[in-house]
């Protein structure tokens, strides 16, 4: 028989820690007189109510505060305490020792003579004459040192870095301490005096310099990145970086951020006056703004607006300034847009436009511009009968360069501006089970064109035409296992068959239309053509094998292969300007592969393949492996053939990336100090990526760097070169010291190792503060 | 060979309350519905259900693969990232904070970049219906309350 637990009982039930306020990180500032005073001590005598004298291993102990020394006298009427002999004061977790201190226990009014000191939130530490305390939070250390490097224990030790001042006034509240008339001392160099230098005392985000990069460069010379990071509010920051470059002149960054309850966005604007390398201003700008209304009023569900604007000052931005925050750097899009919801409706309303940057040996044809775009849309489903319903519109206004857009179409009229409408009904009936789906679908689109000029002899044109298309899958589920692992192994075949008539449709403009990718996601939908100024003639089906390995405890996908391909009825005659009829009854043979048996491991490659040539049309292959934090080491090789004969689309590219401790060669594997911290000490780290383009056989983007983590510094050298153009190239070599809680922790300063390798995790981030509990005595 | 019909799976829970406001809780809520097995409630009847759905963020990021010598892009990685985690209204959790990611390659040309928009969004809802059926298999991996 089973004893009887009664979970409220204390003998019988579960042992429960409960939390108590006693515990608190804080002692709230009204409670602190109210705390009771523990007094101990070999010989302890006095009067009640008015003095207490201790001799012999004295302690006064009350709320976060404990004094220990040799003598001890305690006055109440002032809450004075007077210590003398072998003094060691724990003030929630800082510690304070010498020779004699006098402090008032309630106010933390007091001072310390000749005394050692360190810090809980940061383990800084450091010398002062003298240290007087202003009240619980603030404290001013006269003729103080201060460093963060880890005292070791040896005779004739010095600390790597050490800051030396007339005075260091600390702030618990503000995390922040400010030094006087410094100078900063490493290993054995010591800096001119500097006025006042402030810095944080945790790791938390705090105003401050952030660590400077020193460069050399072979297009802008010499170069000096001072960041300030400014932390303004909690939901607001910004960081000012100037740089000066001796062959340029100075840049001037600026990175703002902000999030409300009702918007958020940031903005970086960066300004270069009279730079010397094209004789003119340079600027950029790149800021994005969400916004959200209260839609109630309109008779809406939800109201929200976007801003994003990507601009430059010239043409050749891109390669004079590298790593700038928009993904495609030739290529900028500026846009505003307007969601709303209401119900089943949802639409938009919104305006894009590109500036496209020109290099005279690449010139880039640009997309048009929509000014302005409308859409509504209406979805519904699970109508009476299992139906769904849904009801696209879109009215685009194209803007583009007709001068520009010739070099696309060799031979073919200028397409004109012009406006275009279309609506796309559709109505579907899935049949859907755990284990079968069967999805018929038809589909109206009618598509209303208006040009500014005659296009093929006329100024308008007109396309309607349905579509109707029946997917169709079944998923089988077996228990199996594979080296040791149990699994669920499924298999799921697909057939999809889609079937739209020809209309001709060379005579339409193509304004937002090109073929899509040929891959899994692709091959299952009733249009190879992206955008809606072609809806291709389609008689042809879709078959496709996929077999899934699932964790059963987790549910992760372990393994994923699959296998696809097109069968053509009939000759797709509906192309893009240039591109001859479609023939083939099979298409190229779709194969992917996607390996994830650990966590650390990830590999995958899909592989397009056509029977005819015998030759792969497009490749992928990608290996990743990353075993715990700071090791990644990631591989890939992507081939990619030219679209057309005359397109220059393709692109053949092998691209390696990697964060890995070197200490591991040599059997040191460090310690895990948790995130944000690093491993330890006396740690090298080899950082880098490098994507080489097979084609061109150039280094199109290479960046490879060593780090050194000496725990309470750290330094970095990075190597980086940029292809600019077929025979141009930027070459970086740069310069950074990190002293370790002295520079502010922000954004990254090292923004090419984050941006360019995705697995790479910075050697020091946030992290929270620790407890004063671990400091207890 | 050993191969059925996937059969409805056994969830540990009988209802579930989730919200339904993006795309992927829309098609979340309608595979589980599917299953037969488990009925889903709105989130302001959060307290009569037997499991809450949390979601915890949605993410979406771009990276550029490969760019030519001339600076252009000529392929990109997409992200989708969905963390979510389950727990009875008591506030014991069924399934910590989990993370189910996807990324899919796609092909870059900066004169295509209208058509690629369209591209980009066909595959994010790809990738929301893989992330839905790995939840729904999440969910039933679950095994006690």
């Amino acid at each position: 028989q089973s004893p009887q637990t009664d979970p409220t009982d204390p003998l019988t039930g579960p042992l429960q820690l409960r939390s108590t306020p006693q515990l608190a990180e804080d002692v709230p500032r009204g409670l602190r007189g109210l705390l009771p005073s523990f007094i101990t001590g070999d010989k302890i005598s006095g009067q009640p109510d008015l003095g207490t004298v201790v001799e012999g291993n004295a302690v006064v102990r009350r709320g976060d505060t404990v004094i220990h020394a040799d003598r001890l006298e305690y006055y109440q009427p002032t809450d004075t305490a007077r210590a003398t002999g072998n003094v060691r004061v724990n003030l929630a977790g800082n510690v304070y020792e010498g020779p004699a201190l006098q402090l008032k226990l309630e106010t933390y009014q007091g001072f310390f003579d000749n005394v050692r000191y360190r810090f809980l939130i940061n383990g800084g530490h450091g010398e002062a004459s003298r240290v007087d305390f202003v009240d619980q939070n603030v404290a001013i250390a006269h003729n103080a040192s201060y460093t963060t490097c880890r005292r070791e224990d040896f005779p004739g030790w010095t600390p790597d870095w050490v800051l030396n001042a007339a005075s260091i006034q600390t702030d618990k509240e503000e995390d922040i301490g400010v030094a006087k008339d410094a100078r900063m001392t490493f290993m054995g160099v010591t800096t001119p005096p500097l006025p006042s230098i402030s810095f944080p005392l945790s790791g938390a985000r705090k105003s401050g310099w952030l660590p400077p990069i020193i460069g050399l460069d072979n297009t802008n010379g010499f170069e000096l990145n001072m960041p300030y990071y400014w932390n303004i509010a909690p939901n607001r920051d910004a960081t000012v970086t100037p740089t000066i470059m001796s062959k340029r002149g100075i840049n001037l960054g600026t990175e703002f951020r902000y999030l409300e309850s009702t918007y958020s966005g940031e903005a970086r604007v960066d300004y270069m006056p009279e730079d010397q390398l094209r004789n003119m201003d340079r600027w950029g700008v790149w800021a994005r703004h969400q916004q959200t209304f209260d839609a109630k009023w309109l008779g809406l569900d939800s109201l929200g607006a976007s801003i994003n604007i990507n601009r430059v000052s010239d043409n050749d931005y891109w390669s004079d300034f590298s790593h700038t925050p928009s993904p495609t750097q030739r290529l900028l899009s500026s846009d505003a847009t307007l969601n709303w919801a209401r119900g089943d409706w949802y639409g938009k309303v919104s305006a894009l436009s590109y500036q496209t940057l020109q290099a005279a040996d690449s010139i880039i044809v640009p997309p048009y511009d929509r000014v302005p775009q409308l859409t509504a849309n209406y979805d519904k489903f699970a109508l009476p009968g299992g139906f769904d319903f849904s009801f696209n519109a879109d009215y685009t206004r194209f803007r583009g360069d007709p001068a520009l857009q010739r070099l696309l179409y060799p031979g073919l009229p200028d397409q004109p501006d012009g406006e275009r409408m279309f609506g796309v009904l559709s109505l579907s009936r899935p049949f859907l089970t755990p284990g079968t789906f069967v999805i018929p679908k038809v589909m109206l689109n009618g598509t209303a064109y208006q040009f500014d000029e005659s296009y093929y002899g006329a100024t308008s044109a007109t396309r309607v035409l349905p579509t109707f298309s029946l997917d169709s899958g079944l998923i089988f589920e077996r228990d199996t296992s594979f080296f040791g692992r149990r699994f669920t192994q499924t298999l799921e075949p697909r057939a999809f068959y889609t079937y739209t008539p020809f209309k001709d449709q060379s005579n339409l403009p193509v304004y937002d239309s090109a073929q899509n990718d040929f891959n899994f996601a692709t091959v299952y939908t009733e249009n190879v053509y992206s955008g809606y100024d072609r809806i291709a003639d389609n008689n042809m089906a879709t078959v496709g094998l996929t077999s899934r390995l699932i964790d059963p405890d987790t549910g992760a996908e372990a393994v994923r292969l699959g296998v696809a391909q097109r069968i053509r009825f009939r000759d797709q005659q509906v192309t893009l300007p240039g591109q001859a009829p479609i023939t083939d009854r099979l298409s190229d043979i779709l194969l992917g592969a996607q390996v994830n048996w650990t966590p650390k491991w990830s590999t995958d490659g899909t592989v397009q393949y056509n029977p005819d040539t015998r030759e792969s049309s497009r490749t992928t292959l990608g290996a990743r492996y990353s075993p715990g934090p700071y090791r990644y080491l990631s591989a890939a090789y992507r081939y990619q053939q030219d679209s057309t004969v005359y397109a220059n689309d393709g692109n053949r590219s092998v691209d390696v990336s990697w964060q890995w401790p070197l200490n591991d060669l040599w059997g040191d594997s460090g310690k895990d100090l948790g995130p944000g911290r690093g491993e330890g000490g006396n740690r090298w780290y080899a950082v880098g990526r490098l994507n080489y383009s097979l084609d061109d056989n150039k280094l199109t983007d290479g960046i490879v760097g060593l780090e050194y983590d000496a725990c309470c510094w750290i330094g970095r050298v990075v190597l980086e070169r940029l292809t600019t153009g077929q025979a141009t190239a930027n070459t970086r070599l740069m310069f950074q010291l990190e002293f370790v809680g002295f520079a502010a922790v922000g954004t990254s300063p090292l923004r090419s190792l984050r941006q360019n390798i995705r697995g790479y995790t910075p050697l020091r981030q946030d992290y929270p503060s620790p407890s004063r509990f671990t400091q207890y005595d | 060979c050993g191969f059925k019909l996937r059969e409805a799976p056994n969830f540990a829970f009988r209802t579930l309350a989730m919200p339904d406001s993006s795309a992927y809780l829309k098609q979340l809520k309608r595979a589980i519905e599917v299953t037969g097995t488990l009925t889903t409630l709105p989130m302001t009847q959060a307290n009569d259900a037997e499991a809450i759905f949390d979601m915890l963020g949605e993410s979406r990021d771009q990276v550029v693969l490969s760019t030519n010598s001339a600076g252009q892009v000529r392929e990109m990685q997409l992200f989708l990232k969905v963390r979510f985690k389950v727990r009875t209204p008591a506030g014991k959790e069924i399934i910590p904070p989990s993370e189910i990611t996807q990324f899919r390659d796609i092909t870059y040309n900066e004169t295509a970049a209208l058509a690629k928009e369209n591209e980009v969004a066909l595959l994010y809802r790809d990738m929301t219906t893989d992330v839905v059926q790995q939840t729904v298999r999440r969910l039933a991996a679950a095994k006690s309350l």
